[in-house]
């Protein structure tokens, strides 16, 4: 639709969705362009440079490096997108009701949010990852219980001041059905810089969920998690460089890439006129 | 068609008080937006209201149309006490800001179609097509606007969407809320001209909130002047601006600029629109009326100035 | 000679659809102690142009793209550095805001804002930059003028904040202030009293005014002569109730048919159609034409239509449209 035209028009909105098509592709075509099996041990292999066999190298276990990046690109953008889009929905729906309902119900979930806001975000997932045992499901429990707040307060302020436009006076006058109004009126008009705020909470996600790996408390080995990838590769870093070199570099692509969609669709979301 | 009045209705804003205040045991405060309106729309005819910043027009609106309720008095529509907008939607408002009296992310047709579909939901999807195209056609838009968004249209065609919004229901009493306010004045004409049209070939009701005497002047049967949330003068439009009879609604006609001549020098009143918090007995321009006495400060009322005319001020001519 | 002449000023915004010439080639005159309006709809250049002579254009990304702005005593503001011109604003020349709320520094006490005007061109002692603000409050004929001193803006009604505007605009005695639109956002009864206060600073002080506004009855009530603009050019020039009694421009004539002020009741008012055009890709010769009851042929050809004196009009009527004979009368 429109808003695809608009993002594509915009320099940082075209390259963004470029490098992730880039990314798309690449993981989708890993099996034509690499013959290894990223968890395939092969230990008389190991640690051997970029090569015409391994593009990024081989691991401590013999690991084909660039297989085990690719595969990671799927881990690490499904725990990204689920971790951000989940707790938006949430987020969304707890702050188009606040600002909406105002009162008594806007205080009660203004106080929820500050309880939640009051913990250090990452001590809060620590905690709640370090109770419930590490692991994937465990990681997108601790993010629906902490992340959804930004949204929350974003979407809340947005919806006090729509709420006010003459367009919703309207739809009192015309009797319009609360859940109308909410869903249909003011969430498309409310979620705009909740889109953009997402964009830039993918690349903190992806990051935050590299750093629970450092830990021991995110994706478990052997599951070639980016963050996972350079814990293993620490020891390594001397002799075998790239294993860490290549897992940071695709932290660091999906990063620009991310940010740079979220700015061609704060262009690109604007209403004209 | 079903009768609209206001009996005695009566508006506050209670204003938040600090925590000094409620410790220093200071009574509450509230801004008297309305104060004891009494009016009756006479069916099929334009009703002008006018005044200026803080007269309570705009407030008395939107009580009117069920948006906002009387903490004093009653709106009666059709015998009862109105309680909210009319479900059947006999009541509809057009708002002033053209910009933000449409949804900016929904095309025109899907916006109209979902007024049609609430309040005729027995018709068929290409039915309501065709009842939009023909609304739309009422207030003289081509069938393609219904996909355009708002910000693709000027503001004299956004307003003109506005009263096509009002007019899927079917409504009998259009309030409209200086809806030319902010439109150039060549293409305020245009929305005049529509709103003349709907009142005379479809007997539409019109309550025309205004500050723009000149509009008023035009388009009104009659008119009503407010002034600190009281009418002050309510006559038949051509009375009212060939003999006014308060001082205010003298002193408004007086100021407006006329094209056709410099200003006369006749004195302009004096000082401003006093703090509408104060509270006062008596009549609430005799602090800058050039007539005033004593006897302004006791209570006022309003009396038959002429057969249909009435005038809330013990100065002007009246009769019986 | 001329307190300002403009000569063929050109104004461009920057858009992202393009560049849009928001003042394309206006000329015109303003003579000491004289009030000269310029009225037209939304869009059609009058505060573009009025921003132009100081270059007050808060940000936006707008440049003046030729022209000259003389200033009798000071020179082409048009041409002059930022420096500089910032010396002129306020001393020679100063600016009326159409919002009072927010041409006023909300935190500071209007006493102190207008000594701030006082102390920054003049070297004077806070003393008497303070007793020169009360002396101003009083010429505007705000009431209770000491307490006023000590007000903030938010504690004061939209026309007195416009007093203290029109007070600090004063304070340096500038040779021409530019009012944009100072009364749209007021009550119909405080615009006529500060229409009235601007007609009589102008007569205690010899200050020309420059008024730009979209409404014809203001033109009428204070200006002497005046300037009808459309679609970034000037269409009918000349004093005031020569334009307004005896319009000869198309556009004039639509707008003036268009009030309701006049009309009897029972005939229908006549709109103008259509919409301004485009200043990104405005269309070719004269501007209203797609729009003109009378457009011709030849009305579209060529460049723009000049303002010129045109057969049957007073001294110093002019008019654009090339419809109208032209009079060849000795300047």
């Amino acid at each position: 639709m429109t808003v695809l035209k608009n993002l594509l028009r915009s320099p940082a909105g075209a390259l963004g969705l470029l490098m992730l098509a880039l990314t798309a592709a690449a993981t989708a075509l890993t099996p034509l362009l690499s013959p290894h099996d990223p968890f395939a041990l092969d230990f008389a292999n190991a640690m051997q440079s970029p090569s015409a066999l391994h593009w990024f190298g081989t691991d401590n276990f013999g690991r084909d490096v660039f297989t085990r990046v690719m595969a990671g690109a799927v881990y690490d953008l499904r725990l990204a997108l689920i971790c951000v889009f989940g707790p938006m929905m949430i987020g969304v729906l707890i702050g188009l009701a606040a600002g909406y309902f105002g009162g008594r119900v806007d205080a009660a979930l203004m106080r929820l949010t500050d309880v939640v806001w009051a913990f250090p975000f990452y001590v809060l997932v620590l905690a709640i990852v370090g109770v419930l045992g590490p692991s994937e499901t465990n990681l997108y429990i601790a993010f629906f219980i902490v992340n959804w707040i930004g949204y929350a307060r974003i979407v809340r302020g947005e919806t006090l001041l729509i709420a006010r436009l003459e367009f919703i006076e309207a739809t009192r006058v015309l009797r319009y059905g609360k859940p109308r109004v909410m869903l249909r009126h003011i969430l498309p008009n409310a979620i705009t810089p909740a889109l953009v705020y997402s964009m830039s909470d993918v690349v903190l996600t992806v990051q935050a969920v590299a750093a629970m790996s450092f830990f021991g408390l995110g994706v478990q080995p052997p599951a070639p998690e980016w963050g996972l990838l350079i814990v293993e590769s620490i020891d390594f870093m001397r002799e075998a460089p790239w294993m860490t070199i290549f897992p940071g570099l695709a932290i660091i692509w999906i990063g620009i890439a991310f940010s740079l969609l979220g700015e061609g669709l704060s262009t690109a979301l604007k209403p004209k006129g | 068609m079903s009768q609209l009045e206001f009996h005695k209705v009566e508006r506050r804003f209670p204003v938040k008080r600090g925590l000094l205040d409620t410790l220093a045991g200071r009574p509450g405060i509230s801004l008297h937006a309305v104060r004891g309106v009494d009016l009756g729309v006479r069916p099929g005819e334009i009703l002008g209201i006018v005044g200026e910043s803080g007269c309570g027009k705009s407030t008395l609106a939107r009580i009117g149309v069920g948006l906002q309720p009387a903490d004093g008095g009653a709106v009666i529509f059709d015998g009862q006490p109105l309680d909210g907008p009319d479900p059947a939607g006999r009541l509809q408002m057009v708002f002033q800001d053209p910009y933000s009296s449409l949804n900016p992310r929904m095309t025109i047709g899907a916006q109209l179609e979902e007024v049609v579909a609430r309040y005729q939901p027995r018709l068929s999807r290409a039915e309501r097509r065709t009842r939009v195209q023909g609304i739309l056609a009422e207030v003289s838009l081509v069938p393609e606007t219904a996909l355009k968004f708002p910000h693709a249209l000027s503001g004299g065609q956004r307003q003109r969407v506005s009263i096509a919004r009002a007019l899927c229901p079917g409504p009998e009493i259009l309030i409209a809320d200086e809806p030319v306010s902010a439109l150039d004045a060549s293409v305020q004409a245009q929305i005049i001209n529509l709103l003349k049209r709907l009142n005379r070939d479809k007997g539409l009701t019109i309550i025309f909130i205004s500050h723009d005497m000149n509009v008023v002047r035009y388009l009104c049967d009659r008119v009503a002047v407010m002034y600190l949330g009281e009418i002050v003068e309510l006559q038949e439009s051509a009375d009212l601006f060939a003999a006014p009879a308060h001082p205010y609604t003298r002193a408004l006609i007086a100021a407006v600029p006329d094209v056709r001549r410099r200003q006369a020098l006749a004195e302009p009143i004096a000082g401003e629109i006093p703090d509408p918090f104060a509270v006062l007995t008596g009549c609430r321009f005799a602090t800058r009326c050039p007539l005033v006495e004593a006897a302004c400060h006791s209570p006022q009322s309003m009396r038959l100035t002429s057969p249909t005319g009435l005038v809330r001020c013990w100065k002007a001519p009246a009769t019986a | 000679m001329s307190l300002l002449s403009i000569r063929n000023l050109q104004t461009e915004f920057q858009s992202p659809s393009g560049i849009a010439r928001a003042v394309d080639g206006v000329s015109f005159d303003v003579e000491p102690g004289e009030i000269f309006g310029i009225v037209g709809e939304s869009g059609c250049g009058k505060s573009a142009t009025c921003r132009s002579i100081l270059r007050l254009f808060g940000g936006a990304p707008a440049k003046v793209a030729g022209g000259q702005v003389l200033l009798q005593g000071v020179g082409d503001l048009a041409a002059m550095p930022e420096r500089e011109l910032a010396q002129v604003r306020g001393r020679d020349v100063a600016f009326i805001f159409q919002d009072p709320l927010t041409a006023l520094n909300p935190t500071m006490r209007i006493g102190k804002q207008i000594a701030e005007v006082i102390l920054r061109h003049r070297k004077v002692g806070r003393a008497e930059a303070g007793a020169a603000a009360l002396q101003l409050l009083r010429d505007v004929h705000v009431t209770s003028p000491e307490r006023r001193l000590d007000a903030y803006p938010h504690e004061l009604s939209g026309g007195l904040r416009q007093r203290v505007v029109i007070a600090m605009a004063l304070a340096l005695r500038p040779q021409l202030i530019i009012a944009d639109e100072p009364t749209t956002a007021l009550d119909v009864t405080v615009q006529d009293q500060i229409l009235r206060l601007l007609r009589e600073r102008r007569d205690s002080l010899g200050t020309s005014i420059i008024l730009v506004t979209h409404d014809l009855g203001v033109v009428s009530q204070i200006c002497d002569r005046m300037a009808v603009m459309y679609a970034g050019r000037l269409v009918e020039t000349g004093r005031v109730r020569d334009v307004l009694d005896a319009p000869s421009h198309p556009y004039t004539k639509a707008l003036l048919a268009a009030l309701p002020g006049q009309i009897s009741r029972d005939r229908e008012l006549t709109p103008i159609e259509g919409a301004p055009p485009s200043l990104i890709s405005p269309p070719p010769g004269c501007r209203f034409a797609p729009r003109c009851a009378f457009a011709q042929a030849r009305c579209i050809d060529g460049g723009p239509p000049p303002l010129l004196p045109r057969a049957g009009l007073a001294p110093g009527h002019l008019d654009a449209c090339v419809l109208n004979e032209v009079t060849h009368v000795a300047a």
